[in-house]
């Protein structure tokens, strides 16, 4: 009984552990006070008002590039994820543990040495991929491709073969297989690792911190320099409609796509 | 509806010889069963002719022209696979339409023919519906409409009622059958079940490691094996050995016993060619043992056991020598006891010679 | 995932000619992938072995001076330490608080139990940003951690929990609390239930089966887990650039120092491509562990 108890507080603490920062967020935002005291003095709304427009801009420039993220990570993983499941060419288990590698490489040691590559580039060609959206789509793409791949892969280790047979029985060339019955079976994967990559590349700090710079400011990375130098009301009430957008996507998703079946959480 | 050809094809698999050295023939709107078991070679053979696998040496040769290099989807052939392969994410309606549409059929003729085919299967209703609402026969039919709309030279059929529980088989083997006659498409079907190849077949070819070793009738196929291997995968066969003692008239021979009784047994001699003094196997079903003299050939035996299969009986039988034989009971008819000698006789021309 | 089950029913390979065209197809995400991510730390580490001739400038001869001044200055030393100490405490702290709701995830079948994972997963959908700002209202000296404890009379005087190296563990700790139970969850659930139950009818009371039976048994698994929670806690920069009030210098905050004000690439790029090393061995490690451990599993099982 005790030990039944004691699990339970054990439980419920680690629960309001987790959820703490986020349900903070919201409360805080609606404080007429300091915004980081506690308890909140009185309620208002006008933090809210204060946000700055270069915040929306921010916004704007992430959703782009996390879209362009999503869109060519997929794009690029697909072939590659196909051909690490089905094919068998010398370097297939190398390409293998180079896609694994975003576990290996710490995102802050990609980001500078994305922005030093930048450098050396705009060295020889003249040519700027730091402080463009181009190049934060492609220190993106350093976890975005490797994350597609490894959705597609996982949703491709039961792939019944008989279907493709089937359809270049029926007279499907391969390229009309691939594209009438591959791809549509393969269809949920193909989502799923482009809402990852979707999601992460919204998400990232580090890589967008040296990569992105004037114009090509990512929200994440606009809020982290605001926050290294003042603390303002206002950040608060931006990190309450992030939790909102947040948990708004979520319930979209839950309803698209079942968000169970996204993290393979049922049994 | 063309002939299909395989001639001298052998497929191996690195060291593994999976077809050897494999000639056949299937006639225009035959129905022809490749029967054996596990890895004897059939669905290779099957999936050779489909083009999905290509055969080490050898050509197919379909309605006159060699296939052999071109790819599946050039071949016309119309195959219906054992996990019947639907695609999940189409309706009924759309799956057959599949081929109709990479061939870009005008949309008319499409709607016409694929109604048509949902017609000859009775799934008219279920045009809507997505395979995974479907039972497993209802996912047979649509499986086999799907394959004979594009109207291909050839049907290849690989175990496909394997899945089905019995009687739902049984069901669907008189379906097959009758929608092959109907279109009169030449068929070729490969099984493992020897009851299924006998019921369906125009002819049946026996499989064994790699080779086909008897291709005839069902009916032949059955009377007048020509290996033991043949006459115990297909049906119940009693079986030992004699010496040919003398050549008679009308293609018989009096062959003994080894042992000490010597009996003396006519038996009809088909292909075998034996010579006097060879040894070989003398071959007969169970059903034409009878229990009592008044034929030809008789011998006596003791009872060991019995087995009730509801519609049959069969009677354990010991000879003098130690063979075994099984007596298939005729209904009406009483069961020898435990330990009863008996005499059990057949006619010269319901046995048959096998090599040893 | 055998390559053999593939092979023997997939589609036609035509020998030679199937394994080409499998290496054109993976061809322009093999060349992009190099391109956006070999070639740069190629050029990082090529980086670390020239000298910083002012800022942002580099010089042209090639030298070892920076990984000499990694091995003998302390100042190095200890901000390397400082920095495995950050990963250890993050771990303990992650797999104390992580164990308890892993084994609750793992051996609870009542419905709560998609909510509860769902519960788990869900601050990693919320911006990792969002998240660490939500630490100040709670951990400032004005905030509701202080207030309560104040309140309640445990302490006399507001305790300093952020903007320092103890506001960093937390955060840590609470943004790879997640990771860690879903590998426990999955390490306890391959543990068989009736061995708990044969420990305690074998008198082991609780604590006792945890200690004798549990933890042993998922072990491998903690072990790996724990390996992974390190490995990204050494990693991290945003959790540690916002709680620590850019006081905190590990080896990820120096690394951006470096690169952002100080303005020293060599020295930038001598601490990544170290860090980089690290965190590639530790990883191995993990992989050794996980492989090892699904060995052991499979034969202590089903006797």
């Amino acid at each position: 009984m005790i030990r039944w108890l004691a699990l339970r507080a054990a439980l419920f603490l680690a629960f309001a552990f987790l959820l703490a920062p986020v349900c903070i967020v919201i409360i805080v935002s609606f404080n007429g006070g300091p915004v980081l005291s506690f308890p909140p003095t009185h309620f208002t709304t006008h933090w809210y008002a204060l946000i700055k427009p270069e915040f929306f801009a921010a916004l704007n420039v992430s959703l782009i590039v996390a879209g362009a993220t999503a869109l060519l990570s997929v794009a690029l993983g697909l072939p590659a994820a196909l051909a690490l499941s089905r094919g068998r060419f010398p370097g297939r288990d190398g390409l293998n543990s180079i896609l694994l590698s975003p576990l290996v490489v710490p995102a802050l040691v990609t980001g500078v040495a994305l922005y030093q590559f930048s450098l050396t580039f705009w060295d020889f060609t003249n040519l700027a991929l730091g402080g463009t959206l181009i190049g934060l789509i492609i220190g993106h793409l350093t976890f975005g491709i490797p994350f597609s791949v490894r959705a597609i892969l996982a949703g491709h280790a039961r792939f019944d073969y008989a279907l493709e047979e089937a359809a270049l029985n029926l007279g499907a060339t391969p390229l009309q297989t691939f594209w009438r019955v591959t791809v549509p079976i393969l269809r949920p994967s193909i989502v799923a690792g482009g809402i990852f990559a979707f999601v992460m590349s919204l998400d990232d700090v580090p890589i967008a911190l040296f990569m992105g710079g004037g114009d090509a400011t990512t929200l994440p990375v606009r809020i982290f320099t605001t926050v290294e130098f003042d603390f303002g009301g206002e950040v608060m009430a931006i990190a309450a409609l992030i939790v909102g957008g947040s948990v708004l996507l979520m319930l979209v998703l839950d309803r698209l796509i079942g968000l169970d079946c996204l993290f393979g959480a049922r049994r | 509806m063309s002939e299909v050809r395989l001639e001298k094809v052998e497929k191996r698999f690195g060291e593994h010889v999976a077809v050897r050295d494999i000639d056949l023939l299937v006639r225009p709107g035959e129905f022809v069963t490749l029967l054996g078991p596990s890895g004897c070679g059939k669905t290779t053979c099957l999936r050779m002719i489909a083009g999905f696998v290509a055969p080490t040496r050898g050509r197919i040769v379909m309605g006159g022209r060699d296939i052999t290099a071109l790819p599946p989807y050039r071949r016309n052939t119309g195959m219906v696979f054992q996990s019947y392969a639907l695609f999940p994410h189409r309706t009924i309606a759309d799956n057959v339409a599949f081929g109709l549409q990479v061939r870009r059929l005008p949309r008319a003729e499409c709607d016409a023919r694929i109604k048509d085919a949902l017609c000859l299967v009775h799934l008219e209703r279920f045009a809507d519906r997505y395979p995974g609402q479907l039972s497993g026969g209802q996912r047979q039919r649509v499986a086999l409409a799907r394959a004979v709309v594009i109207r291909p030279e050839v049907l290849l059929l690989d175990e496909p009622l394997a899945a089905l529980d019995p009687k739902l088989r049984e069901e669907l083997q008189v379906e097959i059958k009758r929608i092959q006659s109907t279109l009169k498409i030449t068929t070729l079907f490969v099984t493992h079940d020897q009851g299924e190849a006998l019921s369906m077949s125009d002819r049946v070819a026996v499989m064994h490691d790699g080779r086909i070793v008897q291709i005839d009738s069902p009916e032949v196929l059955y009377e007048r094996p020509n290996s033991r291997y043949v006459a115990n995968f297909v049906g119940r066969t009693n079986l030992f050995n004699v010496v040919v003692r003398e050549k008679l008239d009308g293609g018989m021979v009096r062959v003994e016993t080894e042992g000490a009784s010597k009996a003396s047994f006519i038996a009809a001699v088909t292909d075998l060619k034996v010579d006097v003094g060879a040894r070989c196997l003398l071959g007969a079903r169970p059903e034409h043992f009878h229990f009592g003299g008044g034929r030809a050939n008789t011998i006596q035996a003791k009872v060991r056991g019995a087995t009730y299969l509801g519609s049959i009986r069969y009677v354990d039988a010991e000879g003098s020598e130690g063979q075994s034989f099984a007596v298939q009971v005729r209904p009406g008819e009483p069961t020898p006891s435990l330990g009863e000698v008996v005499v059990i006789s057949w006619r010269p021309e319901s046995c048959f010679l096998l090599r040893e | 995932m055998s390559t053999a089950a593939i092979d023997g029913i997939a589609a036609p390979a035509r020998t030679r000619r199937g394994a080409d065209v499998w290496l054109w197809i993976v061809l322009p995400t093999t060349v992009v992938f190099c391109l956006i991510l070999a070639a740069p730390i190629a050029d990082l580490i090529e980086l670390s072995f020239h000298a910083m001739t002012g800022p942002a400038q580099v010089g042209a001869a090639f030298t070892l001076s920076n990984y000499w001044a990694f091995i003998t200055d302390p100042f190095f030393l200890q901000m390397f330490l400082r920095t495995c100490w950050l990963g250890l405490l993050v771990t303990l702290g992650c797999a104390a608080i992580g164990y308890p709701v892993a084994y609750y995830l793992a051996r609870t079948s009542t419905r709560w139990r998609g909510m509860a994972l769902f519960l788990v997963i869900s601050p990693l959908l919320i911006s990792a940003i969002v998240r660490n700002i939500g630490w100040f209202p709670l951990l400032s000296e004005s905030g509701l951690v202080n207030w309560a404890l104040l309140k309640l009379g445990v302490i006399g005087a507001p305790l300093p929990l952020i903007n320092n190296f103890a506001g960093v563990v937390i955060g840590l700790v609470h943004a790879l609390l997640p990771f860690m139970i879903l590998t426990l969850t999955a390490v306890i659930q391959r543990i068989d239930v009736e061995l708990e139950e044969a420990a305690a009818n074998l008198g082991a009371g609780p604590l006792e089966a945890f200690w004798r039976v549990l933890l042993p048994l998922s072990w491998p698994g903690v072990l790996s887990g724990s390996l992974l929670v390190f490995t990204m806690a050494i990693s991290a920069y945003t959790t540690p650039a916002i709680l620590g009030g850019n006081r905190v210098l590990v080896m990820a905050t120096y690394i951006a120092q470096q690169f952002r004000t100080v303005l020293n690439y060599p020295a930038g790029g001598t601490a990544a491509a170290l860090l980089l090393v690290f965190a590639a061995l530790l990883t191995l490690l993990a992989l050794q562990v996980r492989t090892s451990e699904g060995n052991g599993q499979s034969e202590g099982r089903g006797a």
